[in-house]
């Protein structure tokens, strides 16, 4: 705390450092923290986009010529399927981040981490101890309430974790756009793996009604991994009060559990006379307004703050 | 190395804070879990002066014999069951005559009945008999294509003045053990 | 990558290598070897459309309200499709296959006498197949195996009764529940008159088939009194020997039979179908198995009748040795078969024909039922209910058997002013135990279809919505109406009836539900969320009805 370091690098600096939100920077990582990332932002915008795109495209094509896949080509077509969001963020995300681009290598670290401890922890966690099917459905109140404290505690601590103990404490680290490309990173590693999971757990699923529910979940868990690493990088970059993290990881892990409640209510339709019980569509609808939303939220608060930061009016570094 | 003494009182209080949240919202789930699970409501029979707590959501059906028959909707292809009987006997009679004319009656209905023991048991302070038995749930539907199912039973007798409260519970050979918990619980809530 | 990261991928690898090591991550993937499940993309289909009857209302006879549908329904239930079994080399082998009828809940069925069996002990079969339609669009379910219990080769009719599952194991009658047709009149047909022929063109992959005809003429043959044959205009196909002719009110009048078929002959038109013999190839060592051929000739049923007694009574045609010592007094337990409702009794105290309704107006009923294992002295009750009330002038208080050791009795309900409308049950108590029991109803127009035919009964399959495979052990639930998904406090007396899904998904609800009324609906199964619906109306919709419902994991 005596000696000056630049809370990024850890290099020391001189006694004119700038400070921000009561952190030092040196002259370099100051610049670099309200760098603007435009490539993250269209990234994340061309997901959304390529998603519906490619859920609508599925759809037409299983209408058009009425695939039989059966036993392992179903399967074998499933886990394609439900690769395919992640791989179209990361294809995205590597074209678009040009100017002063992140690690590649670490933003796909950090997604299979996220896939890893989703496999290895969250799955298991919520399946088997849990065991969430079971009393879930009893009631709605406390199906909400359990979806939010379990289901949405376990993914959001998870996804955090793999953000927080990897590339937080890294000098790699220093932007603040970089806590939602990270999180983003973790959450469709996450996703992806809870849709192996779900194409796998029943031998195979029907294409039409799958590729929905893939692209729900892929949106759902990078939004509020997203949300949890904006958190994140403001933690990083600026002093921020000790519940700030909590309240981060609450927030996400609130907005999960609902936003779980709410597919489950709009996409179980009422019963008639001749059956029904089941309607995917709103389910995409609801996850593509949670996505836009939040990662439009997002980006306009990261925005504000560089420019913020970039007109000098932060009080404790010198004038720009 | 030198980035931990960078890590200020405060970040770390938020890393650990995050950990506390999450280990409470846990655990707040667990017990979320267990009373959604376990919820009961009061039951009562007056004609047999008994009362008790049977789980909610599961379908129940009052009537002479037995006396209350409930059953849990969502455990699958065999319903767990729980019974509860009342049948005369004398103070000093053996609990295995009621129990061998339950097992007479059961074993015409259904399929490959078997008697697997007969032990003594400690229900609520006092010594009981408990019969173990198992037999296989066929549907003889012409229609139908049911997996046949291995049913486990056990029946607990309860001594009272002048009659035998046997307690029956019913479940698949494979949800046995999981449901085991409801069968304690009901037992214990029991009031004569 | 950095040190840390490295050291966490570690902790997470091998935390995901103790994760996999649990159960259901990879599950039992299930490709060709299981049999597929009978849930498709589609709603289930309805059964192939028929000529559409023209003129058959003013046809029909009095019957105003008869549901056709609910009728035809039943008719394929109550057709069966029969495969003669002969053993070779350890294994059943098909040797021909015919159709029969099935004329009583405890699966007594019947059929012609080369369908059967063949006079020419050398061709006869070592057991009898039946095969059950489940699904019109679905091939018939080889379930059960059967015995002759009546044969005439003259008239060329049998009559054979389930005995055991394919496995040899015995089955006990009552509790088969079978969808039966009621026999009707043969002697009250007129030319002209419609008729539905139900049966099983042909071995292997054939649905059941419907053809419609009329009657075309009346023949006689020396030897057999009043009508020998009834010609139809329809053309069956030869599997179609053995099956069921039926009236438009759904009772059986007459057996379709295969004119001078049987013997030799039999293996004249004939094809090899199958490796019968095991040896890898197709070819003439194996079994001829016989196709082809057209009938339109009909036996009247009631030429059948008298086989049809003397098979309920045991007394076969088939001779068994009789026991030489007489029976001691209480042989065995007694034991009661199902009881037959009729409106009258012949002189041999044997219904004249089985009802499962009476019109309006009936002024008598009688319950009639087999029985052996009895002893004199024995104490019997007969406890009659009208709509759930005990009814003690109509009832037998406990007395003392008179009846013998075995034989045929009947009790009986009689009103001269028109018996009074509702559900009647009879319950037969032998020294306290209940033996047997039966409800039947009397009033509302008459249809004499062998379930209930007034009411919707609702039938499919609950599927899970990613997958669109079949739910084991749902629950489809249809609550008392007026009571809603809210206000059911979990009684068992607020369920109007339910059903629990097979390992297809499959269900079948057992009691119709009224028309024009509204019902609330849940369907449930452990881990799906639960799909529930409130003011379910059923009007008019065909019976029975097909539903698919979807569900989704949670």
């Amino acid at each position: 705390m005596d000696k000056d370091i630049c809370c990024v690098c850890h290099q020391p600096v001189d006694a004119d450092a700038k400070k921000l939100g009561g952190r030092t920077y040196c002259a370099r990582h100051y610049a670099k923290v309200t760098q603007e990332h435009p490539g993250a932002w269209r990234a994340g915008l061309g997901m959304i986009a390529g998603q519906l795109g490619f859920v609508l495209l599925v759809e037409i094509l299983v209408g058009l010529f009425h695939p039989t896949f059966s036993g392992w080509v179903l399967i074998a077509v499933g886990v394609g399927l439900a690769l395919l969001p992640a791989l179209l963020w990361l294809a995205f995300f590597y074209q678009q981040d040009r100017l002063e681009p992140e690690p590649k290598g670490y933003v796909f670290s950090v997604f299979i981490l996220g896939a890893l401890l989703a496999q290895a922890v969250g799955i298991p966690l919520v399946d088997r101890v849990f065991e969430v099917q079971r009393w879930l459905p009893r009631s709605p109140l406390g199906g909400l309430l359990g979806a939010i404290l379990v289901i949405g505690f376990v993914q959001e601590f998870l996804k955090y974790a793999a953000v927080r103990y990897s590339v937080f404490p890294l000098p790699e680290f220093d932007e603040r756009v970089d806590g939602v490309i990270y999180g983003t990173a973790a959450g469709l590693g996450y996703a992806t793996m809870l849709n192996i999971n779900y194409i796998i757990a029943d031998g195979g699923v029907h294409l039409q009604a799958g590729v929905i529910r893939i692209v729900v979940t892929a949106l759902a868990q990078a939004s509020f991994a997203g949300l949890t690493g904006y958190f994140l990088g403001r933690a990083r970059f600026e002093d921020e009060p000790s519940w700030w993290l909590p309240a981060g990881v609450a927030l996400a892990a609130v907005l999960n559990g609902i936003f779980t409640t709410l597919r489950g209510e709009l996409t179980t339709t009422a019963l008639d006379l001749s059956g029904g019980g089941f309607n995917p569509w709103p389910g995409l609808l609801l996850a593509t307004v949670v996505a836009a939303a939040t990662f439009g939220a997002l980006f306009s608060l990261i925005r504000r703050a560089n420019k913020i930061t970039l007109s000098g009016v932060d009080a404790e570094g010198g004038a720009q | 190395m030198t980035a931990s003494s960078q890590i200020s009182r405060r970040d770390r209080w938020a890393d650990w804070a995050v950990i506390a949240l999450v280990a409470v919202a846990l655990l707040s789930g667990l017990w979320l879990r267990e009373t959604t699970l376990y919820r009961a409501e009061d039951f009562t029979l007056g004609d047999a002066g008994l009362s008790g707590r049977i789980f909610t959501g599961w379908v129940r059906q009052t009537g002479t014999d037995p006396l209350l028959r409930a059953r849990n909707p969502l455990s699958g292809a065999f319903n767990t069951v729980l019974e509860l009987r009342s049948r005369a006997l004398a103070d000093d009679a053996d609990p295995a005559l009621v129990l061998d004319a339950l097992a007479l009656e059961r074993a015409a209905t259904v399929d490959a009945y078997r008697t697997l023991s007969t032990e003594q048991v400690r229900v609520r302070g006092e010594t009981a008999v408990q019969r173990t038995f198992t037999y296989v749930m066929v549907d003889h539907s012409p229609y139908m294509n049911r997996l046949p199912r291995v049913v486990r039973g056990v029946d607990v007798s309860l001594r009272d003045a002048g009659r035998l409260i046997v307690v029956t519970y019913l479940a698949d050979s494979e949800t046995f053990d999981a449901d085991y918990r409801y069968f304690r619980t009901f037992i214990e809530s029991l009031r004569y | 990558m950095s040190k840390r990261m490295r050291w966490l991928f570690l902790c997470v690898a091998f935390l995901l290598a103790l994760s996999c090591g649990a159960p259901n991550t990879l599950p039992p993937v299930t490709p060709e070897t299981t049999t597929p499940p009978k849930a498709t993309a589609t709603p289930p289909e309805k059964p192939v459309a028929e000529a559409t009857p023209i003129t058959e209302k003013t046809l029909a006879p009095t019957t105003p309200t008869v549901d056709e549908r609910q009728i035809r329904q039943n008719l394929f239930r109550a057709t069966v499709q029969i495969i003669a079994l002969v053993k070779e080399g350890g294994r059943f082998q098909p040797l021909w296959t015919g159709s029969g009828s099935i004329l009583t809940p405890d699966g007594l069925i019947l059929t012609n006498a080369h369908v059967a069996s063949d006079p020419d002990p050398k061709y006869r079969p070592d057991a009898l197949g039946v095969a059950i339609t489940v699904r019109s669009d679905d091939t018939p379910e080889l379930r059960y195996l059967a015995e002759i219990r009546a044969i005439d080769y003259d008239l060329d009719l049998a009559v054979i009764q389930i005995v055991s599952d394919l496995s040899g194991e015995a089955v006990d009658p009552r509790q088969l529940g079978l969808t039966y047709v009621p026999i009707g009149d043969s002697d009250a047909l007129e030319l002209g008159d419609l008729l539905h022929i139900l049966g099983y063109p042909g071995i292997g992959g054939e649905t059941i088939t419907f053809t419609e005809g009329v009657v075309s003429g009346f023949t006689r043959e020396p030897g057999v009194e009043g009508r020998a044959y009834i010609k139809t205009d329809a053309t069956i196909a030869g599997g179609n020997s053995g099956g069921l002719a039926a009236n438009l009110s759904g009772e059986i009048i007459g057996v379709p039979t295969q004119v001078g078929y049987g013997g030799a002959e039999r293996f004249a038109d004939c094809r090899y179908l199958a490796d019968t013999n095991g040896d890898g190839y197709i070819n003439e060592n194996d079994n001829c198995i016989p196709v082809g051929g057209f009938i339109n000739a009909i036996r009247p049923v009631n030429l059948a009748k008298s086989l049809i007694e003397a098979a309920k009574s045991g007394a076969a045609v088939v001779p068994t040795p009789e026991p030489s010592r007489p029976k001691p007094k209480t042989s065995g337990k007694p034991s009661f078969s199902s009881i037959v409702f009729a409106p009258a009794v012949d002189e041999n105290d044997r219904p004249t024909m089985a009802v499962t309704q009476l019109p309006s107006g009936a002024t008598e009923l009688y319950a009639c039922w087999e029985y052996s294992g009895m002893a004199d002295n024995l104490s019997w009750e007969a406890r009659w209910y009208l709509d759930g009330e005990y009814q003690e002038d109509i009832s037998w208080a406990p007395a003392p058997w008179a009846g013998g050791e075995s034989g045929n009795w009947w009790v009986s309900a009689y009103n001269e002013n028109g018996l009074i409308e509702g559900i009647y049950r009879l319950e037969l108590f032998v020294e306290g135990k209940k033996l047997a029991e039966g409800s039947i109803k009397v009033g509302g127009a008459a249809t004499p279809a062998a379930t209930p035919g007034e009411g919707l009964l609702i039938r499919g399959y609950v599927i899970n919505a990613s997958t669109k495979r079949g739910i084991e052990g749902a629950l489809y639930v249809v609550l008392m109406p007026g009571i809603t998904v809210e206000d059911w406090n979990g009684e068992e007396d607020q369920v109007y009836t339910y059903a629990q899904t097979d390992a297809n998904g499959y269900f079948e609800l057992p009691y119709a539900l009224e028309r024009n009324r509204a019902y609330s609906i849940i369907v449930w199964a452990e881990g799906y969320r639960p799909v529930t619906g409130d003011d379910i109306w059923i009007g008019d919709e065909p019976s029975p009805y097909d539903v698919e419902v979807a569900l989704q994991r949670e």
